[in-house]
C-alpha cells in the first residue's frame, strides 16, 4: 500500500512527534472537539469541556496508537487488531468521523512542521491515516 | 449556519495576514489538493498542473481572490459570490464533495504559514466560513 519512499516520509515525520505524543494528541483532540463538536458525543467520559489534563491523557493514548501503526506499517491489521475490536464492538465510532480526525491531524502537523509539511508529506500522511481508519472500522460488520 | 461575531472577527483579522501571501497560499492549496486527491485534477484537463506552472499560480490567485471577496462581504457571501455560484452551477459543475477537500487544503496551507494564529478557535471559524462559501457555490445546482 505505501511505497518505500512513502514509508520513509511517515517515519521522518513520526520521529519529530515521538516523545511528544501527549501535547500533540491534546492539540489534536482540542481541534477535533472545537471544529467538530459532534465528535464529543464519543467522549462523554471527558465531560462537555475536557480540561488540559484529560486532553493530554487521552491525546497520548491516541498518538501512542498511531506510533504502533507507524512501527507496523507492513502489518497494520495484526498490530491494530485489539483496537479494531474495541472500535467495532465497544466504541462504535461512526466511520464518517475518521476523516474529521485525519483532517485535524494534518492541521496539527502543518502548524508544527510548517514548511516541512510539504505537499508530498500531506499526501503521504493522508494515505497513511486513511489506511489506519480503514483498519479500525473494518470489523464493524 | 452563520458566523458569530467572534468568528467573523477572527476570519477578517486573519485575512489581513493571509492576503499578504495570497498568491502563495492559493497556489499551494491547489498543489496540496491535486497531490492528496488526484481525482480533483479531472476538472482541469486543460491545465498544466505541474508544481510551479503559470496556470496553477494564476488559478491559485483567482481562488484566493474569491475567498477574499467573500471575506470583504462576510455578511453577504451569497451576494458577493453570486456570479461564481452560477458559474459552478451551470458550467463547471464541480461535485460538491470536492469543496470539502479544497477547504481542507486551504486550512492546512494557512496552518503551515500562520501557525501562531491558527489556534483551535481560528481553525473552527475558518472551517465554518469555508463551509459557508462552499454552500453558496453549490446552492444553485438544483
Amino acid at each position: 500500500m505505501l511505497s518505500a519512499q512513502e514509508r520513509a516520509h511517515v517515519t521522518q515525520v513520526w520521529d519529530l512527534i515521538a516523545g511528544h505524543e501527549a501535547p500533540f494528541g491534546a492539540e489534536l483532540l482540542l481541534r477535533l472537539f472545537t471544529v467538530y463538536p459532534s465528535t464529543k458525543a464519543y467522549f462523554k467520559h471527558l465531560g462537555d469541556r475536557p480540561d488540559e489534563v484529560q486532553l493530554l491523557s487521552h491525546g497520548q493514548r491516541v498518538l501512542e496508537a498511531v506510533g504502533v501503526a507507524v512501527r507496523h506499517m507492513d502489518n497494520l491489521r495484526a498490530a491494530l487488531s485489539p483496537l479494531a475490536e474495541l472500535h467495532a464492538h465497544v466504541l462504535r465510532v461512526d466511520p464518517t468521523n475518521f476523516p474529521l480526525l485525519t483532517q485535524c491531524f494534518q492541521v496539527v502537523l502543518a502548524s508544527h512542521l510548517q514548511g516541512e509539511f510539504t505537499v508530498e508529506m500531506q499526501a503521504v500522511w493522508d494515505k497513511f491515516l486513511t489506511g489506519l481508519a480503514v483498519v479500525l472500522t473494518e470489523k464493524y460488520r | 449556519m452563520s458566523l458569530t461575531r467572534a468568528e467573523r472577527t477572527i476570519v477578517v483579522s486573519m485575512w489581513g495576514k493571509i492576503s499578504t501571501q495570497a498568491d502563495i497560499v492559493g497556489t499551494e492549496a491547489l498543489e496540496r489538493l491535486f497531490s492528496s486527491y488526484p481525482q480533483t485534477k479531472t476538472y482541469f484537463p486543460h491545465f498544466d498542473l505541474h508544481a510551479g506552472s503559470a496556470q496553477l499560480r494564476a488559478h491559485g490567485s483567482k481562488v484566493v481572490a474569491a475567498v477574499g471577496d467573500a471575506v470583504k462581504s462576510i455578511d453577504n457571501v451569497a451576494g458577493a459570490l453570486s456570479k461564481l455560484s452560477e458559474l459552478h452551477a451551470y458550467v463547471l459543475r464541480v461535485d460538491p464533495v470536492n469543496f470539502k477537500l479544497l477547504s481542507h487544503c486551504l486550512l492546512v496551507t494557512v496552518a503551515s504559514h500562520f501557525p501562531a494564529d491558527f489556534t483551535a478557535d481560528a481553525h473552527a471559524a475558518w472551517d465554518k466560513f469555508l463551509s459557508i462559501v462552499s454552500r453558496v457555490l453549490t446552492e444553485k445546482y438544483r
